[in-house]
């Protein structure tokens, strides 16, 4: 069964904390100066999340929008919602789930790569999120 | 306890005496009737190969209706886009590739486009094409690509200067053909420059992340056989045996790296190749121990266990503690890559290779957001980026 129920929930959990660290001074600077809009388009609940570090406004460093966009994404990720919550959970080896097709990343992964050692804090804060919003049933995957 | 990993190699791989490329019909069989694409650079172009694979052909009834010899050292967007429209327009069935990592990235990209339709850079990433691929058959004239077992195509964008990256199974050729004859006219600097290539693929991939139990065996027998073969391969005349056994070594280190990737010598060499025009093999050459000192203080082990296991240092040269052992096994590199260099007459240093001081800042921002680095056993900043191409510029 999957973890989150509906397309709502998963934005209620991971979009929300998307936004939390837009406005976090240890990620966000990274992720703006990236310039990247990465969309991760989630199955299980069918749902999408982009960040657009192109956009900020409201003091965060990128924008978050929640649902279909006509905005054009320079990296897509697909995945199970399931495999997202691992991901933030930091209980994912991210070359594996590559290799296995867990995630499929298109387009220039080497502009990622750039972002990976600035989201390492985001796994404790997401573990820490969850307790805070009182979803620690997720933190068991 | 062992992290989990997976073991996949599809290409069939078919080696043999000297000639071999001539005598495919059996290999070829399953193709019958197919309309065939070849893909190779000028040079390759004026060896006359295909000739020497026509009786092949011949065999299983086969026919050549397009060949693309255009493809420059570092292929690129453009040419791939030709390749494949060219192809397209001539009904091509299935390609042949035969040539360097160049050439053979070429096809493959050239395959991605055929199959897929649209703009090559639509398709960067890992693991996201959705049709099948033509039959593709590989012909190593090199000896350190290893592109003729791997999932993936690097491709020039010389607009942007950096190398894209297109990585799927499907992208493994099906039939790799490693026939030592094509590698006797191959001339002694690029013997060297891409057997030196390979070696840093087997290091890479014993030392990287992703390394599993199955590429450690690969990557270990591959070091040992360049090890003891590259100095013999450079000789005057007397080589042939040693080239032929550089060949196989390269398709093992390619197996190796296929499962567990490349490092930080890599992204080193990428940006150095797209930011400067180095040959990529030398650019590996060059960079090699720099690469492994940068990853000595948490991969030690792993780099004194891959200099024992393939003899750069005797068992006898084991220290305590393990840092020492694999800081000799760096030295031991050091000593062998002079020799590689001294006898085949190549630049020592980056300056030599033609990297110039203002190229410094750009050679740091490309490497340090190459796909290689993921990799890697550790994040290296990009000031010891620029301090480790610094070490290497020479006088």
């Amino acid at each position: 069964m999957a973890l989150f129920k509906d397309e709502e929930d998963v934005y209620a959990v991971l979009g929300t904390f998307f936004r939390n660290a837009s406005r976090d001074e240890t990620m966000g600077p990274a992720i703006q100066k990236s310039g990247l809009i990465i969309q991760f388009e989630y199955s299980d609940p069918a749902s999408i999340l982009t960040i657009d570090a192109t956009e900020a406004a409201d003091g965060a460093y990128f924008a978050v929008i929640e649902g279909r966009t006509e905005k054009k994404p320079d990296v897509h990720m697909t995945m199970k919602a399931d495999i997202a919550n691992q991901f933030w959970l930091g209980k994912l080896n991210l070359l594996a789930a590559l290799s296995r097709r867990q995630m499929v990343a298109k387009g220039p992964i080497p502009k990622i790569v750039k972002l990976l050692p600035a989201i390492q804090p985001a796994y404790k804060m997401y573990q820490e999120y969850l307790q805070k919003i009182g979803r620690s049933e997720l933190l068991g995957y | 306890m062992l992290d989990f990993f997976q073991f996949f190699s599809p290409t069939r791989i078919v080696g043999g005496a000297p000639g071999l490329l001539g005598q495919l019909g059996p290999e070829l069989e399953p193709f019958r009737r197919k309309k065939v694409g070849i893909v190779m650079d000028p040079v390759i172009e004026g060896l006359n190969l295909i000739d020497v694979l026509q009786p092949s052909l011949r065999e299983a009834g086969m026919e050549v209706v397009a060949t693309f010899a255009d493809v420059p050292q570092d292929s690129d967007i453009p040419i791939v886009q030709r390749a494949a429209t060219e192809f397209s327009k001539a009904g091509v069935e299935m390609l042949f590739a035969i040539g360097g990592g160049s050439v053979i990235d070429t096809a493959k990209a050239a395959n991605i486009v055929l199959t897929h339709g649209g703009d090559l850079r639509d398709y960067q990433g890992a693991q996201i094409l959705t049709h099948p691929l033509l039959p593709l058959v590989a012909v190593p004239t090199t000896v350190g690509t290893g592109s003729e077992v791997t999932m993936v195509s690097v491709v020039v964008d010389r607009e942007d200067h950096r190398k894209l990256t297109f990585i799927d199974r499907t992208l493994a050729p099906t039939l790799a053909v490693l026939d030592p004859g094509v590698t006797y006219s191959l001339p002694t600097r690029l013997v060297a420059t891409t057997a030196m290539d390979a070696l840093t693929h087997a290091l890479e991939a014993f030392i990287d992340l992703e390394h599993s139990p199955l590429s450690d065996a690969w990557a270990v027998a591959a070091a040992n056989l360049i090890r003891q073969n590259l100095l013999p391969a450079l000789a005057p005349s007397g080589f042939e045996e040693a080239r032929a056994n550089l060949q196989v070594a390269s398709a093992m280190a390619g197996v190796a790296f296929n499962h567990s990737m490349v490092g930080i010598v890599h992204a080193l060499a990428h940006s150095l190749g797209g930011v400067a025009g180095v040959p990529h093999g030398l650019a590996n050459m060059l960079m090699l121990t720099e690469g492994l000192t940068s990853n000595l203080a948490v991969a030690a082990d792993r780099i004194a266990e891959v200099g024992l296991r393939s003899e750069f240092i005797s068992k006898q040269r084991e220290h305590t503690p393990v840092i020492a052992t694999a800081q000799d096994v760096i030295d031991e590199l050091v000593r062998f890559r002079r020799q590689v260099t001294e006898t085949a007459d190549l630049p020592h240093s980056l300056r030599g290779a033609g990297v110039t001081e203002n190229q410094l800042t750009f050679l740091v921002e490309r490497a340090s957001e190459d796909g290689s680095l993921v990799y890697n056993p550790r994040t290296v900043p990009p000031e010891e980026i620029l301090q480790m191409y610094k070490n290497v510029m020479g006088e």
